[in-house]
């Protein structure tokens, strides 16, 4: 069998598509992220900060005024609200119904340093104050904190992530700089909560006894490399080999193995489904007798998603384990079953489904940690470039810090 | 209970007296979104009455009517609950009507996961008002996670909310069977093998008192496990979801691989690779044998029989695995 022409990122629909996300109104249909506003801004900018044109697609008049958004978000009692949507005006500043979210402060954070900003306004010590207080007992964190000093949010794994990276990028690896004398996480008891978390499986999940998901996989992973507890003796994993394995199984032919019985999957993935076949698409091998497409399911058993081929890949690449996977499957499935044609990445290898602002960055993303030709290369830990994050790391304040 | 939203905000005289606080986006904003005009004024309604921070019948309506539109507004789930709380304190609403609008929007709006956050906030507070009615309850919950999985057996939210469920309630009794049930139906539903083993082994810890030790019992258990294991095992040989679950059965009962060698070499017999089924068994064999050092030959077979026919995708890493057994020879 031939294999076809060698994909392509088609890097000019991708610039459009992002400054089309910046630059106009995202349709109606965002409503439902409308309290995530600055997380999708964060994917915008670091988008083309990926793309390599942040800089030279954007004005500096732009971007100051971004940044001046950015701020305008931060709250007075330190920390960033999650969109203007919350903002109570002048008079009720402070209110339980309008406070700092922990996500959106790192999401703050991170896209003010693909900025060029210098954080020099962010109110650094109210931030860090707040992150013990939404640590629980048990290690992990809430999304924010409620009236009464309660802790609001479910146990989750994208909040450990964000609370352990806000703390990170504000105080450094060793976790004793930037502000003197302000209260610590406890990072033994972040380290004790992820590791409570991993499966039965060797992924992590939600909790102690959840089922094993490559999304928070990844926070995790994330985290334990921001506390600089991922190294094989010491961290939070019952042991490498064991979630190596896990993470490498969630590579898969595009057309993954759910609810078939064993004689109709492998007959779709040796001929293809029945749509892909009268698409005249029918999945076929290489020459090496692996599957052309292979992207990433999310949990044992599921289908092929865009975003798992970065949630996937970045904790392997914090594991220094990428090359472990297939790298020409996942860049064929991403480049061509996902990439849309005007631009961005849709969720489903399905035709008909609209490129979104998150799977179109984790598309980008995952590429670029493969270093894909035109793409800035990845931070896999922080989720923004290379050249942000040395940008953070050369700022006075950071540099002094984190001696 | 919710009150159906008023066809216009400024012309309803529940709302006069409120003066609407417009969204002050700013310049340059990031991500505006092209609102409906619905949702700008409901909005605007919801800041004005969320800065006084009132608790009052008329907070039920608007938020439901924002939740409708945007379900993952999450200030708005806090803000709401505790209204709720304050006014079934007041005897002014009944907390199981709530579970009704709950179960009206989870059905629609299968990826939220607020909704479930809300869900065990409404169901404590049942609770805690009629310990007596505590089993009924219960029994509702699980019917109505019933028809949530009708819709998708692997809703992960569900599944999380299940867990804290059965546990908060000691609610572990028919757990085990409505799980056998799903993977008859399913056996690759790896959600359901998930709460399989939350059952059998969170259960059994919870039932277990702190300082007490194995109990008898628990080897018949590990027992009855591996039986289910190899019958779902010779339905679908190439199902990831068994052999995992295998994997973690004799882990915490801290039996060896090697004590299902035998199970192992039924589908994937290294003589004779022409007769292999699983890839899964060609896995856990390498393991076995990588145990060993006199062994190590044969895992390396193993290996190299998943890189280049049964598991292709996955050369690299079972060439990484070959790699580290020959470095530790």
């Amino acid at each position: 069998m031939s294999t076809p022409a060698p994909p392509t990122l088609q890097k000019p629909k991708h610039i459009k598509y992002w400054l089309r996300c910046l630059r106009t109104c995202l349709p109606s249909d965002y409503t439902s992220t409308d309290l995530n506003r600055l997380t999708l801004g964060f994917f915008c900018i670091a988008a083309l900060d990926l793309l390599g044109c942040l800089h030279t697609e954007t004005t500096e008049e732009d971007r100051a005024g971004w940044i001046n958004w950015i701020y305008k978000n931060q709250l007075p009692i330190g920390g960033f609200r999650g969109s203007p949507a919350t903002d109570l005006g002048k008079g009720a500043d402070g209110s339980e119904w309008d406070p700092p979210i922990v996500p959106a402060s790192f999401f703050a954070l991170a896209a003010l340093v693909s900025l060029g900003d210098n954080l020099e306004r962010v109110k650094k010590r109210e931030l860090l104050e707040l992150l013990p207080k939404v640590q629980r007992e048990d290690g992990s964190f809430g999304e924010w904190l409620g009236g009464d000093g309660q802790i609001i949010g479910g146990s989750d794994m994208r909040f450990v992530y964000c609370a352990v990276a806000i703390r990170w990028i504000l105080r450094g690896r060793e976790g004793k700089g930037v502000v003197e004398g302000v209260k610590d996480i406890n990072v033994e008891g972040v380290v004790r909560f992820i590791r409570s978390a991993e499966s039965y499986e060797h992924g992590i999940s939600d909790k102690a006894f959840g089922e094993a998901h490559a999304g928070l996989t990844y926070c995790a992973i994330g985290a334990l490399a921001l506390l600089g507890r991922l190294h094989p003796t010491s961290d939070g994993l019952s042991t490498h080999a064991n979630i190596l394995r896990w993470l490498t199984s969630r590579q898969v032919p595009s057309q993954a193995q759910d609810e078939l019985r064993d004689e109709e999957y492998e007959s779709q993935i040796t001929n293809g489904t029945e749509q892909e076949i009268t698409a005249g698409a029918a999945i076929t091998y290489g020459a090496d007798g692996r599957p052309l497409w292979a992207g990433f399911n999310g949990r044992c058993n599921k289908k092929t998603d865009t975003c798992y081929s970065f949630w996937v890949c970045g904790s392997l690449d914090m594991m220094k384990k990428l090359h472990l996977v297939d790298f020409s499957g996942n860049r064929r499935f991403l480049l061509e079953k996902t990439q849309h044609f005007i631009g961005g990445f849709a969720k489903l290898p399905v035709p008909g489904t609209p490129p979104d602002i998150l799977h179109s960055f984790m598309g980008l993303a995952s590429l670029a940690l493969m270093r894909e030709e035109g793409l800035n290369r990845l931070d896999p830990t922080l989720c923004i470039s290379m050249q942000a994050k040395e940008r953070l790391m050369s700022m006075d304040w950071w540099r002094d810090a984190a001696v | 209970m919710n009150q159906p939203p008023p066809d216009s905000y400024a012309s309803d005289p529940t709302w006069a007296d409120l003066l609407p606080l417009p969204q002050d986006d700013g310049q340059h904003p990031l991500a505006q979104i092209a609102y409906t005009e619905e949702y700008t004024e409901a909005m605007s309604y919801l800041r004005a009455i969320m800065a006084k921070n009132e608790h009052s019948p008329r907070v039920l309506q608007v938020t439901a009517h924002i939740i409708e539109m945007n379900p993952a507004h999450y200030t708005i789930w806090l803000y709401r609950a505790k209204t709720l709380l304050a006014l079934s304190a007041a005897g002014e609403v009944q907390l199981g009507c709530e579970l009704e609008f709950l179960n009206d929007l989870a059905l629609r709006h299968q990826k939220n996961y607020q909704i479930w956050n809300h869900r065990q906030t409404v169901v404590e507070a049942i609770a805690a008002a009629a310990p007596a009615e505590q089993e009924q309850l219960v029994r509702e919950e699980k019917g109505f996670m019933n028809s949530m999985f009708e819709r998708d057996e692997k809703n992960y939210h569900v599944w999380s909310y299940r867990q804290w469920l059965v546990r908060r309630f000691k609610a572990w009794d028919g757990e085990l069977s409505f799980v056998a049930a799903l993977l008859e139906r399913d056996v690759r539903n790896n959600s359901a093998w998930n709460h399989r083993f939350f059952v059998v082994f969170g259960g059994m810890d919870a039932q277990r008192g702190p300082e007490e030790g194995e109990r008898e019992e628990e080897g018949e258990v590990v027992e009855r496990e591996v039986r289910f294991i190899e019958d779902a095992v010779f339905i679908a040989p190439q199902n990831a979801s068994s052999w995992n679950y295998l994997r973690g059965v004799l882990k915490k009962a801290h039996r060896p691989l090697s004590s299902v060698e035998s199970m192992c070499l039924v589908y994937a017999p290294l003589d004779e690779p022409d007769k292999i089924t699983s890839s899964h068994a060609l896995d856990l064999l390498a393991d076995i044998y990588t145990e060993k050092t006199e062994e190590h030959g044969k895992a390396v077979k193993a290996l190299e029989l998943l890189a280049a026919k049964f598991d292709p995708i996955r050369a690299n890493y079972w060439n990484y695995r070959v790699g580290l057994i020959k470095a530790a020879a």
